[in-house]
């Protein structure tokens, strides 16, 4: 083989850093392997037969992703760390650059190595216990995983050729991973404190916390959920973060290297290679702490909170302890602290400093209000990508609104909110608004997006305005196409099933009017649900609910199954109550729905007949009726069924007596009605909810969802035992 | 060749090379010797180019060392701490080296592995002080190099095996023209396997020379005279000592011994004594004439 200067790879060194990572790697991946398939098997044996989401595949690796890859680095350079075995490499006949690739790439097989071995040993064993598989989720979680591990990895490669020790290299390995994330939702937070009308991840990239998807999962999970805008199963579908971490990773890889040829041998065993880094390190490593406070100070709203003295002081000296403390252990000299002192005014200032200058920029940016003829046009529900929208909402985003008046709504709304948030009012809003976000595209070809609180008569307007125009009329009723659902939950048998009964109804629902499709929308925009009254809101127990992605993002929306769609309605009924009952006891042959609701119907009568007259009994009921010719309707009722009813009780002018035998009356009645349900030309009343109970005990008798199909006769005398007793 | 041009590095504000020049020619036995912190360890990281000097440069064979794995492929490396991979053994080792010298010669390793008795496939931290030693001294000579860099040398090494490794050596440089470049505290170590040595102190080279020359031209005289005499009777000497106790006098002279003992004799001395010098007692002498108090060798 030639061996010349300009080697970059050398595939000795390779395979014997292979070797010497041998165990470690080894352990790594049988431990995932494991504890993917193990929990894998188990599970399919259990009998859970769906298809696992994108985070169940493989576990382990979202731990794996942040020990592997600083272990096996510094492993692989822990040479760097002691002066002898430093100056062994060095003394090898390589460059720095050919030491520095080969190692690298070892740690690299093993990282991929392991994540690719445990995904395939997820998916043997999901494929050989018969369960689906989403197949895209395969390369999504390759890409994930190697992302995350690459950055960590390049993380831990600049910490640790950055400096000589190892303590110090995993203190830097932490300051690269998570301080510059750290200072941007920081400043994030204190823009949003100062002025809530931003969405920081709409002020560029440095504000999107999900990009950086370990800096992400880890601040997500420390803040139990309040920092970042994604699921963990949205993050690992993100491109954008998956792009921008792995370029990430191998960013610092790449920087890392160059740490590595200026390197001098003699730096192991020393903190940092030289004074300047060593104060730079130090300074890192307390800003945190004088961020915080510093933040503290700079915002009203943190002020009440962090400025407290009892709060502030003791923070102050523990970011001063940080300090310190850091010096005196990786230098282990009490004299260089006198010089660190000198230092420490530099991250006292940038620490009070950094959230003051932030402060005074949100404040730039707040008073910065288009006024409506700078507007081309806007989109609306233009909210962080972390939430599930619906399908309506993703849609009515995509909308350009042209419309004048509309402009004129929006950028109204955008200056009284600002007005409010700037302390110029403080009566218009009073205690009711509702938050939406809007992006704003100015005739200068700015893009701004800005949270904007509207009034009640805001969105009454805004509603009249969308329900007027072609462009919202379209795409609030408009179902996913096929290529965007990933799931589908109806009341078929199974997901095929559902798809294939949801494809029935696409066809009955592009039949129907503009009116008709907006009543069967669960899912519209909470802004938009004046749209369609109160009264006649669907129910939602009879409906298809759809997950999937559209244009890279994910939607969650339902869609009301009724008599508006006959065939539909007809056939999930008729599976309604055929359906074997999920809860049958073990060893018990599963009953239809049908079945055990009738029996449940028939234990509650014979428990009424036979309770003490002083029995504190009531019943809920939940019905919903579908006349012909006529809209369903839903019908609520409660009971109090004892002789003397609690006086709290606010059914008690229904109770008594009289509503136990109307109650006796009503289930009997249904144990007349059929529930083989074929056609629309007879009233058909679905029993969705029931419950009889004892106040005083407890005990009590619950009923699943049946759907009854009645004669008129039996119709007539449903509704005049259930007429006193329905909700208004 | 190696070519040492006004070589400087500094650790921190510590000087521990300055300025130093040095030619070793090719197919020389070189010895470097110096007390603690003489900067010996350091030149000799210089030269192999594990460290990148502040000033100058170290050239082999006309070639710049640094960052050179061509020029590198060529030398061997036995420092002072000894290092081995984690938990290894030779022959681990061997592989390790295999993988990266192109010429590590696998029939030699282990001929010499017979020669020193080791053995091969027990872990290296098992190995007394000397084995490890001779571990390495293995490996280094396998290498095939052209240039042997060995520090500290013989630490550890009873007296059979130091003749050992003293006669492997001169057999590579006597068979293939290797240069040799073995660095001790100890002169005594030194003094019998190098042909030239170099005393380095404080960082900078104060005296380099040709081992048989600094012994053949330095020397001991013992004379006495019947007639009172000071040091000025020999100032047409090359005098690097006087001491005078009684009549007789003790002076280290620099010079042609038969020629100086021919012009003392003109004097007609009562006693007149000529003594070969121990290399030590050269060294000494040679730093004491160039100014260096002997105190300033203790740290």
């Amino acid at each position: 083989m030639k061996r010349n200067r300009s080697m970059l790879f050398h595939p000795g060194l390779y395979v014997e850093t292979l070797r010497q990572l041998r165990l470690m790697g080894s352990i790594y991946l049988v431990l995932c392997v494991v504890f993917t398939i193990v929990p894998a098997l188990l599970d399919s044996l259990s009998g859970r037969l769906t298809q696992p989401g994108i985070s169940d595949f493989s576990p382990p690796l979202f731990l794996f992703v942040y020990v592997a890859p600083v272990t096996l680095v510094y492993s692989a350079f822990g040479f760097l760390t002691r002066r002898n075995a430093s100056d062994f490499y060095h003394s090898l006949p390589l460059t720095r650059e050919c030491l520095y690739v080969s190692r690298v790439l070892a740690v690299l097989t093993y990282l991929v190595g392991t994540i690719v071995l445990s995904l395939l040993g997820a998916c043997l064993v999901y494929a050989l216990c018969g369960r689906p598989i989403n197949l895209s989720y395969v390369p999504d979680q390759f890409l994930y995983f190697t992302a995350c591990a690459a950055l960590v990895m390049g993380c831990a490669l600049v910490g640790i050729t950055a400096t000589g020790t190892r303590f110090s290299a995993f203190i830097v390995t932490g300051i690269v991973l998570f301080l510059p994330r750290f200072i941007s939702v920081l400043a994030g937070a204190m823009l949003e404190s100062v002025a809530p009308i931003f969405y920081t991840w709409d002020l560029g990239p440095v504000f999107n916390y999900s990009l950086n998807l370990p800096a992400s999962a880890v601040a997500t999970l420390l803040s139990f959920g309040a920092i970042g805008d994604l699921s963990l199963e949205e993050s690992m579908r993100y491109g954008a973060g998956i792009l921008y971490t792995g370029v990430l990773g191998l960013g610092y890889t790449v920087l890392a290297g160059f740490f590595h040829h200026f390197r001098a041998s003699e730096t192991a065993g020393k903190s940092a290679p030289n004074r300047v880094l060593q104060h730079v390190y130090r300074c890192a490593i307390s800003l945190p702490v004088f961020l915080v406070l510093g933040a503290a100070l700079a915002s009203e709203d943190w002020r009440l909170l962090f400025s407290d003295a009892a709060f502030f002081w003791p923070l102050f000296l523990l970011a001063l302890a940080v300090y310190f403390i850091y010096e005196l252990v990786t230098t282990r000299k009490a004299r260089n602290l006198l010089p660190a002192l000198c230092v420490l005014p530099v991250v006292v200032v940038v620490g009070f400093g950094l959230p003051v200058l932030g402060r005074a920029v949100g404040e730039r940016m707040l008073r910065a209000v288009p006024a409506a003829e700078e507007v081309a046009y806007a989109n609306l529900g233009m909210e962080p990508f972390g939430g599930m929208e619906s399908y309506a909402e993703l849609q009515v985003s995509e909308v350009d609104a042209e419309d004048e008046e509309l402009l004129s709504v929006l950028t109204g709304a955008l200056d009284s909110t600002v007005a409010m948030y700037d302390g110029r009012t403080d009566s218009s809003y009073g205690s009711s608004y509702f938050p939406m976000g809007v992006r704003f595209h100015l005739r200068s070809g700015e893009e701004i997006t800005r949270r904007v609180n509207f009034r009640d008569s805001d969105l009454a307007r805004l509603a009249a305005l969308l329900s007027q125009q072609d462009a919202y009329r379209e795409v609030l009723t408009r179902l996913p196409a096929e290529d965007e659902i990933l799931a589908v939950d109806g009341p078929g048998w199974n997901q095929q099933d559902d798809r294939d009964f949801f494809a029935l109804y696409r066809e009955e629902y592009a039949a129907l009017s503009y009116a008709d499709q907006l009543l069967l929308q669960l899912s519209l925009p909470t802004y938009l649900s004046d749209l369609v009254p109160a009264s006649d809101l669907q129910d939602s127990s009879l409906a298809f609910s759809l997950s999937g992605v559209a244009d890279g993002q994910s939607f969650y929306t339902s869609y009301a199954i009724t008599e508006k769609t006959p065939q539909t309605f007809l056939q999930a009924v008729q599976r309604v109550n055929e359906e074997s009952a999920a809860a049958a006891s073990p060893g018990e042959e599963a009953q239809p729905h049908d079945a055990v609701a009738l029996d449940a119907l028939r234990e509650s009568a014979a428990w009424l007949r036979s309770a003490e007259p002083g029995a504190q009994l009531w019943a809920e009921a939940e019905f919903r009726i579908y006349e012909p010719g006529a809209a369903g309707r839903a019908l609520d009722m409660q009971m109090g069924l004892s002789d003397a009813v609690p006086a709290d009780y606010d059914g008690a002018a229904d109770s008594g007596p009289a509503a136990r035998e109307d109650l006796l009356g009503l289930l009997d009645l249904l144990g007349d009605c059929s529930t083989q349900i074929d056609s629309l030309d007879e009233p058909i009343v679905g029993l969705t909810y029931f419950v009889l109970q004892d106040y005083d005990t407890g005990d009590g008798v619950s009923s699943n969802t049946v759907y009854f199909r009645m004669t008129q006769e039996q119709f007539d005398r449903f509704l005049a035992l259930t007429a006193p007793y329905a909700d208004a | 060749m190696i070519q040492v041009n006004g070589l400087t590095k500094r650790f921190g504000d510590f000087p521990a090379i300055s300025g130093l020049d040095c030619t070793i020619p090719e197919g020389c036995v070189y010895g470097l010797v110096g007390a603690n912190g003489a900067g010996k360890s350091t030149l000799l990281r210089l030269i192999c180019g594990i460290y990148r000097p502040d000033k100058g440069n170290v050239t082999l064979d006309g070639k710049n060392i640094y960052e050179n794995p061509e020029l590198k492929s060529r030398l061997a490396f036995v420092p002072d701490e000894l290092y081995f991979l984690p938990q290894s053994s030779l022959a681990r080792m061997k592989k390790a080296y295999a993988a990266v010298y192109p010429r590590f010669d696998s029939a030699r390793y282990a001929e010499l592995l017979q020669v020193f008795h080791l053995e091969e496939n027990a872990n290296l931290n098992t190995f007394s002080k000397g084995m490890r030693r001779q571990a390495a001294m293995v490996l280094a000579l396998s290498c095939r190099a052209d240039f042997l860099f060995l520090d500290e040398t013989f630490d550890g090494l009873d007296p059979i095996l130091r003749n050992l490794v003293k006669k492997l050596l001169y057999a590579d440089v006597a068979e293939r023209g290797c240069t040799a470049v073995l660095t001790s505290h100890s002169l005594r170590e030194l003094e019998d396997t190098c042909d030239q040595l170099a005393l380095l102190h404080k960082g900078g080279l104060v005296l380099e020379s040709d081992v048989q020359k600094l012994k053949t031209t330095l020397f001991k005289v013992q004379i006495a005279f019947d007639h009172a005499y000071d040091h000025t009777v020999f100032s047409g000497f090359d005098v690097l000592n006087f001491t005078k106790h009684g009549s007789v006098s003790n002076l280290i002279v620099r010079g042609d011994r038969e020629a100086v003992t021919q012009a003392l004799r003109t004097q007609s001395p009562v006693l007149l004594e000529v003594l070969p010098l121990s290399l030590e007692e050269v060294f000494l002498y040679e730093m004491e004439s160039l100014g260096y108090a002997f105190d300033d060798e203790i740290r």
